[in-house]
């Protein structure tokens, strides 16, 4: 049993590690600025259709193309896949970094690719990353400090120096299209931070420790991968018909596949991603390509044992009408992911 | 308007974080949910600014974006297990009846529905009445009631007899 303090004294550990309100502002306002420039876009675009005479039609495209972040969607329910391994892979290193610090997490996808790493809970922490500027959500890091240019390795930087909130910021561009950010908080030394951005090379890197490896079918292209470093501490794929490179903008019919490893005892449901289901419990006994599985009464979801200490559940993410839609061909897919997840 | 928005939005800040960060045990999560409730307030400022309750107004937007199937679209983190959402590892069983400890309690939240969670923080973090947190999760008051004593009950909570008695539904 459990007292009610420790209860209390949980939820007051929890709080402790709260955002920064400043930070959460700022990126608030951020959000605010982008919905107003939004609607001046749209303002404006509508203005010269309707100059056009084509109002109905131009202001339905220019809609469609602004939820849809650019891109098309599917004429149709996802067609026989074509399958190809996903291998994760970061499209930069990190030459260099200082003693003490390990890998806490990692990701790599269409938004861009990054390293986290930490001296210790609670201590100083660094983090690599490139960002596809025009693609991802993430704005300047750190919005208020000092600023100042900084040298990487010939290319133009800029240092931002918040000293209330002990954080610094590099940030420059690696490419067109594509900047790079490196970032310390708790506090991390300038010069420390220097050296580890100009350590940054353009060699491909794969993260450390075990990594999950999937055949990705054809219907769902666009991948992206989180991991906690290793392996018993949990890993996603995300596959998912349409790239998720902006929240604000992500289609309300994009329907994803969740692959998510870890270790220890398996679980005994999959998480429920629509609020019509609330909970999707493993209740099913299945084989599939000669492997035993269990699934999901309605088989939204399949979880395989791997190995005695490592698990992997596959689950359709998206809304219910989307789900139902996809299901009839979808269930083969969940059985097949889960039947090609490797650990690489 | 952005200024008094943002004296509004700087001295609620604090407390609506650590709500936030109760409830999610992430803090990146929390950020996140805060961000998209911050500027749906400032869309909808003139009701915000109306509103009886500005406090639980913004909870309960922070309360809407963590019941949103749409959160997981862009939910960044693989978190860990203690309070994973995503990374859910079944029940952990504690037979031996032994005092929990924090990471077991955050284990055992994990197990309940949102809105338990979400009550639960409400009620034993927050410190909010009955009929706050039922403006918050837009349910009845009878309705929290219930949602506190299962979570409790789930979690395994010793709960003291006055406790007992008032989130019995």
């Amino acid at each position: 049993m459990i007292d009610m303090h420790d209860l209390k004294a949980t939820l007051d550990d929890r709080a402790g590690r709260a955002p920064d309100p400043d930070e959460v502002l700022a990126g608030a306002m951020t959000l605010v600025d982008r919905r107003r420039k939004r609607r001046t876009a749209i303002g404006a675009a509508a203005a010269a259709v309707m100059t056009s005479g084509a109002l109905i039609t131009g202001v339905a495209v220019l809609r469609g193309d602004l939820r849809d972040g650019g891109y098309v969607s599917p004429a149709g329910p996802p067609g026989p896949a074509q399958p190809t391994t996903s291998r994760p892979w970061l499209p930069f290193s990190v030459g260099w970094m200082p003693q003490g610090y390990q890998l806490v997490r990692w990701h790599t996808g269409p938004r861009g690719a990054g390293l986290e790493y930490g001296a210790g809970p609670g201590s100083a922490g660094i983090s690599a990353r490139l960002d596809n500027v025009d693609k991802s959500v993430g704005e300047p890091v750190t919005p208020n400090g000092e600023q100042v240019p900084v040298d990487i390795n010939g290319a133009s930087g800029t240092l931002i120096r918040d000293t209330e909130f002990h954080r610094v910021a590099i940030y420059w561009q690696w490419a067109p299209g594509q900047r790079a950010v490196v970032y310390g908080k708790n506090p991390v030394a300038e010069n420390t931070l220097l050296a580890v951005a100009r350590s940054l090379t353009r060699q491909q890197s794969k993260p450390a420790g075990p990594t999950p490896v999937v055949t990705v079918p054809a219907a769902y292209p666009h991948v992206e991968v989180w991991s906690n470093g290793e392996l018993d501490g949990g890993a996603q794929v995300s596959l998912c018909d349409h790239p998720m490179f902006d929240p604000n903008t992500q289609p309300s019919n994009s329907i994803c596949v969740y692959v998510t490893v870890g270790g220890g005892p398996p679980p005994s449901r999959v998480l429920a991603h629509t609020p019509e289901v609330p909970e999707q419990w493993l209740t099913e006994e299945t084989t599939h390509a000669g492997i035993p599985m269990r699934t999901t009464k309605e088989r939204y979801g399949v979880l395989r044992v791997l190995d005695p200490g490592h698990w992997v559940t596959v689950a359709l993410v998206g809304k219910r009408g989307m789900i139902d839609t996809t299901l009839p061909f979808g269930r083969a897919v969940l059985l097949d992911l889960a039947a090609s997840v490797k650990i690489g | 308007m952005d200024v008094e928005f943002e004296q509004f939005a700087r001295q609620r800040l604090p407390g609506l974080v650590r709500f936030a960060a109760a409830l999610t045990g992430d803090r990146e999560l929390a950020q996140d949910l805060v961000q998209d409730a911050l500027a749906k307030a400032h869309r909808r400022w003139s009701v915000v600014r109306a509103a009886d309750h500005p406090d639980l107004y913004l909870r309960r937007m922070v309360v809407n974006g963590y019941l949103s199937w749409r959160r997981r679209w862009y939910q960044r983190t693989v978190e860990p297990a203690s309070d994973s959402g995503v990374l859910d590892r079944g029940r952990v069983d504690d037979p031996a009846g032994r005092v929990a400890d924090a990471d077991q309690i955050a284990t055992l939240l994990t197990k309940l529905t949102k809105p338990q969670r979400v009550a639960i923080v409400l009620r034993f973090f927050e410190e909010r009445t009955d009929e706050e947190i039922a403006e918050v999760l837009g349910c009845a008051p009878a309705t929290v009631r219930s949602h506190v004593h299962r979570g409790l009950r789930a979690l395994r909570v010793r709960a003291d007899a006055q406790t007992a008695r008032e989130v019995a539904p």
